[in-house]
């Protein structure tokens, strides 16, 4: 049946639908940046300098990305920078942060102004003084103990110099009894440098060691720097080296390659890999276990690595982000969890190097 | 919808015009004048809030440079103190430690203490101290933090020196090796504020803009401007409140940046406050000058519209004026427009249109004057015949009584008669010629009727030089006679004067008389054009309307039982020999028409 359409209805339609495609296209202009999925902004204190950072923001992307609309800003090795993207994130309303520290000791503006705008954060990597974490029960840490990586440093260095033979094995070069070694600190004054340091050392004196430390350089956590440390010491005649402790991989690494340079680990017997029992080998160990420094594990190279897990950690911070935007609907205020999670370090060396 | 359209209808071209140009005018100002500032003012705040920031951020890095500079030498002392020993290597390290204090200037002193609170190594403390290191602020707050270095506020307790120069002191648990053995310690370096006051004078804040530095206890440690009341009362609150990051404020209508940031490796908080009022009152200016601007633009636009509307309109008007002349008949109107291509064809057809109308009514009326002349012949024509017909019965009557006399004189008479009244074509005699016409008429006539009536004839010769219809007088002269000549003897007058620009001829018979009915039966049938019945008096009605229009008319008046009057009024129009039908009277051309 033929409906009637009055001549004026048909002229009102006509002018209504462009309204309609107008409201339609401006709509999701207005509304439209904004996504069911709750909002994580990731800030790590530096992406592209530090491998160990880099592999755990990735894993951090791989974990959260499809969960959650995820915002990942290099705070550029700058408190000031992170400061400004953390405010960028509140003005963005973001449902949760994920903080790399630059500065720990700055961290308890943040937590004051997040704790106002009822924005948990999880910091990882550089852990926030205790006293800040106290000024909010929503502000949480997930790293590892740095002294751990220490005492299992020391565990891997131990395994090298027997303590019960007369003198420590054949590692002990000059057979004096006592172990001379370089240590190469991240930074001076570092927290995790001056922890990973002491604890080393403390751990090898406790279970019986003498040391003999020919010296500790301050490398920056960097490949460069100690790279050219290495060069100077080297230089300067030191007396036989017997074993180097590295705060982290990278500075272990650039010690290997100056090394390298000067005529150590050479592969004698041709069989593709340096072998311990050869003369140009030195003992080094690092922190952090980054995938260059499997490789040069595997090469025999490097001795051993106490792996900071950036999976184990990023996992951790993954179901904390899960329980504080996802599993709790009744808001983050009714349950209570504790603001710290550690995760252990692992100690990775492999026994032979042939298998 | 309507009523707009109405109101729409009611305007001139020129409002329209006007109300159009000023109305996009006023749209595009209006955008402008809002986008423009919106954007400016928003640009500038952005700018402005990142040059702040800038500043700010300039102000920590040179700070954080000299923080690193000062735990620099401190973990280079650090690493000495560890290295030798404190007791056998004791020249070397004091060495180290007058160095570093010495190069520096800003450096007042650096000591180690061990936790006892002993001198180690370093500058020895001041003669006039005498107090319990222990009981230091600097000493217990470093012994609290575990690898970190406490910074005081600036004072003036200065363990060296006596003078009231403002230092800080910045102190740390270190390690340092003593016979041997690692002990803990605690590293004083004590550093003239002055160095750090200069850091910030270095970058300008503006008028009011200083620098504060808070600490963690949200403790003001030091301002730059401590004579400013608006800084300790409202912005360290402010700044308080609002932990970091960068924010706006207004201090007694002065708008002002605050910039709040952590001091790496110190729990202080650095906070800038710039002077930004310049852009609220650029953009000020900015809205004054775009309101300024708009404001001309629009009095420029009004003016420009109004002219080029009126410029439009104005050949309208004139078009519009010419139509009213033509309305009112001045059918030679001609339009001389100077203006646009549209109006000028527009005035050209006009003109083209009047000329045409001028053509045709010119054709109408030579039409009318034909049809006039024509009708006026028609009309004298039917006079003719019929008298002629019974005088000339008469005479042969006459002739027949031998009654010679007569016989001449109406003979005589008759000549006469009829030479007026052929006048050589001429329809406009003298009145002279007229009342010898009808003087002739009636010499006539009296002899026919057998001497049964009298008349008098008193025409002013005032009037003789006044031109009138030839046979006006003659019909109604005969209708006295037809109507008033019974079988007593009657009197018949013809009257004839002239009054204020009229002739008026009465001509008067005794008899009977008419009724008030009859005189307006009479009337109206006279006055009648369709009727077409009666011949005399109609025909002169109709005559002298044709002919003079409005001017003329005939009255008829009454006495029953004595007399009836017929009056004929004519304009007094003076003769000239010239004078013929052809040319008709102003008066009779415009009522005709």
């Amino acid at each position: 049946m033929k409906q009637f359409v009055h001549p004026k209805r048909l002229y009102k339609k006509r002018r209504v639908f462009p309204l309609f495609l107008i409201l339609f296209l401006i709509i999701p202009l207005i509304f439209g940046c904004k996504e069911d999925k709750p909002s994580v902004v990731i800030l790590p204190y530096l992406y592209k300098d530090d491998p160990f950072i880099q592999s755990l923001t990735d894993q951090l992307e791989l974990k959260l990305g499809e969960e959650y609309q995820l915002t990942i800003e290099d705070s550029m090795n700058s408190q000031i920078i992170q400061n400004e993207f953390i405010e960028e994130a509140i003005h963005n309303e973001a449902n949760l942060l994920i903080i790399n520290p630059v500065d720990r000791l700055g961290v308890y503006p943040i937590i004051r102004r997040l704790k106002e705008e009822h924005i948990p954060v999880i910091f990882y990597n550089r852990e926030p003084l205790s006293q800040d974490m106290e000024l909010w029960e929503h502000a949480y840490y997930v790293g590892a103990l740095a002294d751990q990586s220490g005492r299992i440093q020391a565990e891997m260095a131990a395994e090298l110099f027997p303590l019960e033979k007369e003198n420590l094995g054949p590692y002990d070069k000059n057979k004096d009894n006592k172990i001379q070694l370089i240590i190469f600190k991240g930074e001076q004054g570092h927290q995790d440098a001056e922890i990973r340091t002491s604890t080393v050392i403390q751990t090898l004196k406790d279970m019986g060691y003498t040391l003999d430390i020919i010296a500790t350089e301050p490398g920056n956590w960097s490949y460069l720097t100690a790279y050219e440390l290495m060069g100077n010491l080297l230089d300067n005649n030191i007396k036989e080296i017997e074993l180097i402790l590295s705060n982290n991989d990278a500075m272990a690494l650039g010690a290997i390659d100056q090394l390298k340079q000067e005529g150590y680990f050479l592969d004698s017997n041709n069989n593709g890999r340096i072998d311990k029992d050869d003369d140009t080998w030195i003992p080094i160990i690092g922190i952090d276990g980054i995938p260059e420094a499997v490789e040069h594990i595997k090469s025999g190279h490097l001795y051993g690595t106490v792996i900071n897990d950036s999976v184990q950690q990023a996992e951790e911070i993954y179901k904390l982000t899960q329980y504080l935007l996802t599993e709790s609907s009744e808001g983050i205020e009714s349950q209570k969890r504790a603001q710290h999670t550690l995760v252990d370090y692992k100690m990775f060396r492999i026994e032979d190097p042939s298998k | 919808m309507n009523r707009f359209k109405a109101l729409r209808d009611r305007l001139s071209i020129a409002a329209i015009i006007t109300i159009t140009i000023v109305g996009i005018v006023l749209v595009v100002l209006g955008l402008n004048m809002f986008i423009y500032p919106t954007i400016f003012s928003k640009e500038a705040n952005t700018l402005v809030k990142s040059q702040s920031k800038e500043i700010n951020k300039q102000i920590i890095f040179n700070y954080q440079r000299y923080i690193n500079d000062v735990i620099e030498t401190s973990n280079y002392l650090q690493q000495v103190s560890s290295s030798y020993d404190t007791e056998r290597d004791y020249s070397i390290i004091s060495q180290a430690y007058s160095l570093n204090s010495d190069m520096k200037e800003d450096v007042v002193g650096i000591t180690l203490f061990d936790l006892s609170g002993n001198r180690v190594v370093g500058r020895d403390l001041g003669i006039s101290y005498s107090g319990n290191i222990q009981h230091e602020e600097w000493f217990y707050q470093s012994i609290q933090r575990e690898n970190i270095f406490y910074f005081s506020a600036p004072h003036t307790q200065s363990m060296y020196q006596t003078h009231t120069e403002e230092v800080i002191s910045v102190s740390k648990v270190i390690s340092y090796k003593k016979r041997g053995f690692i002990r803990q310690g605690v590293l004083l370096i004590e550093l003239n504020f002055e160095v750090l006051r200069r850091l910030a004078e270095l970058t300008n804040l503006g008028h009011n803009g200083h620098l504060m530095i808070i600490n963690e206890e949200d403790a003001l440690i030091y301002n730059s401007a401590p004579e400013l009341q608006a800084s300790k009362e409202i912005i360290y609150p402010f700044a308080v409140s609002k932990f970091f990051g960068s924010h706006p404020i207004s201090v007694d209508g002065v708008a002002m940046m605050v910039n709040i940031n952590t001091l790496d490796n110190t729990r202080w908080r650095i906070v800038t406050v710039n002077n930004v009022n310049s852009i609220p009152m650029a953009i000020a200016t900015i809205w004054r000058l775009i309101l300024i601007i708009g404001l001309i633009s629009l009095v420029v636009t009004i003016a420009i519209s109004v002219g080029v509307s009126s410029r439009i309109t104005r050949p309208l008007k004139e078009l519009r004026r010419s139509m009213a002349k033509i309305e009112q008949g001045h059918f030679k109107t001609k339009l001389h427009i100077s203006g646009q291509k549209e109006l000028m064809v527009v005035a050209h057809a006009f003109n083209t249109m009047a000329e045409e109308i001028q053509l045709l009514m010119s054709r109408v009326i030579e039409e009318q004057r034909e049809k006039r002349k024509t009708e006026l012949r028609i009309l004298q024509n039917q006079i003719n015949p019929h008298f002629l017909y019974n005088t000339l019965d008469s005479i042969v009557w006459l002739a027949e009584h031998s009654r010679t006399e007569d016989v001449i004189t109406m003979v005589t008479a008759l000549a006469r008669f009829f030479r007026i009244s052929i006048s050589r074509g001429k329809s406009i005699i003298s009145v002279e010629n007229e009342v010898a016409h009808i003087t002739s008429y009636l010499v006539i006539q009296k002899i026919r009727y057998d001497q049964r009536f009298n008349y008098t004839i008193d025409i002013s010769p005032d009037i003789y030089p006044y031109s009138t219809m030839k046979l006006l007088l003659q019909p109604l002269v005969e209708n006295a006679i037809e109507h008033g000549v019974h079988d007593e003897t009657e009197h018949i007058t013809v009257k004839g004067y002239g009054r204020t620009d009229t002739l008026i001829f009465e001509i008067t018979n005794t008899g009977y008389g008419l009724t008030e009915e009859q005189i307006q039966r009479i009337d109206k049938n006279m006055r009648d054009p369709k009727n077409l019945e009666g011949v005399g008096m109609k025909n002169v009605y109709r005559r002298i309307k044709l002919y003079y229009g409005e001017g003329a008319d005939i009255r008829i008046e009454s006495e029953p039982d004595s007399h009836t009057t017929v009056t004929l009024i004519i304009p007094a129009l003076p003769f000239t020999s010239e004078k013929s039908i052809d040319t008709l009277s102003e008066g009779a051309k415009e009522s005709t028409i």
